[in-house]
């Protein structure tokens, strides 16, 4: 493997992106090892990756809200869909049973969503509960401030999580929280990601 | 590669500070994007530069010229023991305190990525900057990120590569990348 395959071949993206196979994964990072250049180009691509994550919400505003030109509408449309599962999410909060009935709001790298029940615990904090998916030996829960932050991460290998009030920022002052799941496989790779639930601050 | 580690051989601590400025920051890179954790990444990286000193400090690595690619074999069995058992690395472990950390000149350099990274997506249009979030967060293909936009795939492969390009001029003014 050389620079100009790696450049090329868009290894640094598709590596942040969990999408090379075993033997381009070890192939590329073997590559970056000894590389100074395709190294320090990946880390460029980490900070930005990062910092797409942390504006995450801004940038699906933004694209929401961007002049209308045929693909901008059909995302609108999207995002609108989007926003009515989430508002079905909310639904959802309410003291009750676990039902999942929403359609999947958000796809993974290869597979649709899975749902996930986010519950206000009468102690504090929440509940989060999915179910178990094919090829996934642990989960990671993740929870966002509405701009993106991450404030919590845990890895788990049961389908729930209980997450204490003290582990999250206090309502008043973090507003609104998103919470996502993500499976991972035997080696630690993706396997699939849940739809995001939005979570009011008068739910914790 | 080979100079470096026969001098760490020999015992030369600046030898094992520039083994570790070189390849502590990929092995925790490697072990970050394999365990999507931050904690158990630095842990990793740590454990593994350990094990490489001692190995070259013991003499245990005969070809020297392969230095990188016995780092990253190193890392890849710490790394995948890792993930085969799930457990945590046994409590009280301290690095020794001859073992050098990296220093500030990366962390400084980290701070300035972050922040042309900030300036870089301002400079993109708000659907590049979408179908990057897709690409790079959310790990969808040109293909699912085609459908969910209305748009053909291979429009989406040519402004994700627009937008990765024009973000990595901009992010190539880091001063000592």
């Amino acid at each position: 493997m050389d620079c100009g395959r790696v450049r090329a071949g868009g290894f640094a993206e598709s590596y942040l992106a969990g999408d090379l196979d075993e033997a381009g994964r070890d192939e590329y990072e073997g590559h970056y090892f000894a590389c100074t250049a395709c190294f320090a180009d990946l880390e460029k691509l980490r900070a930005l990756q990062t910092e797409l994550a942390r504006s995450r919400a801004r940038i699906e505003a933004d694209a929401a809200a961007a002049p209308p030109q045929p693909w901008r509408w059909r995302w609108a449309a999207a995002a609108a869909a989007s926003l009515a599962v989430v508002a079905g999410a909310v639904w959802q909060l309410a003291p009750r049973p676990l039902v999942e009935t929403q359609p999947p709001a958000w796809r993974g790298p290869s597979a649709a969503a899975f749902p996930v029940a986010v519950e206000p615990r009468v102690s504090g904090g929440l509940s989060v509960t999915w179910r178990e998916q094919a090829h996934a030996t642990t989960y990671i829960v993740k929870i966002f401030t509405s701009d993106g932050v991450r404030v919590f991460e845990r890895q788990t290998r049961q389908p729930e999580l209980l997450v204490a009030a003290g582990s999250l920022p206090a309502p008043l002052a973090g507003g609104a929280l998103v919470v996502r799941v993500e499976a991972l496989d035997a080696m630690g790779q993706v396997a699939g990601r849940s739809e995001l639930i939005e979570v009011p601050a008068e739910r914790r | 590669m080979a100079a470096l580690a026969e001098r760490i051989r020999g015992g030369d601590g600046a030898a094992e500070e520039e083994l570790v400025a070189r390849f502590q920051r990929r092995v925790f890179v490697m072990a970050l994007v394999r365990t999507h954790n931050q904690e158990t990444a630095r842990d990793l990286a740590q454990e593994t530069m350990l094990g490489v000193l001692c190995s070259l400090r013991a003499g245990r690595l005969r070809e020297t010229e392969r230095l990188s690619a016995y780092v990253h074999g190193t890392a890849r069995n710490v790394i995948n023991n890792f993930l085969r058992t799930r457990r945590l690395r046994p409590e009280a472990v301290p690095l020794p305190d001859e073992v050098p950390f990296a220093g500030d000149d990366e962390e400084r350099e980290r701070t300035e990525h972050e922040f042309l990274a900030r300036r870089a997506l301002s400079t993109l249009a708000s659907g590049d900057r979408l179908i990057l979030l897709l690409t790079l967060v959310e790990g969808l293909k040109p293909g699912e990120i085609a459908a969910r936009l209305g748009l053909s795939s291979e429009v989406v492969r040519k402004r994700k590569s627009r937008a990765v390009e024009r973000a990595r001029s901009v992010l190539g003014k880091v001063s000592r990348s």
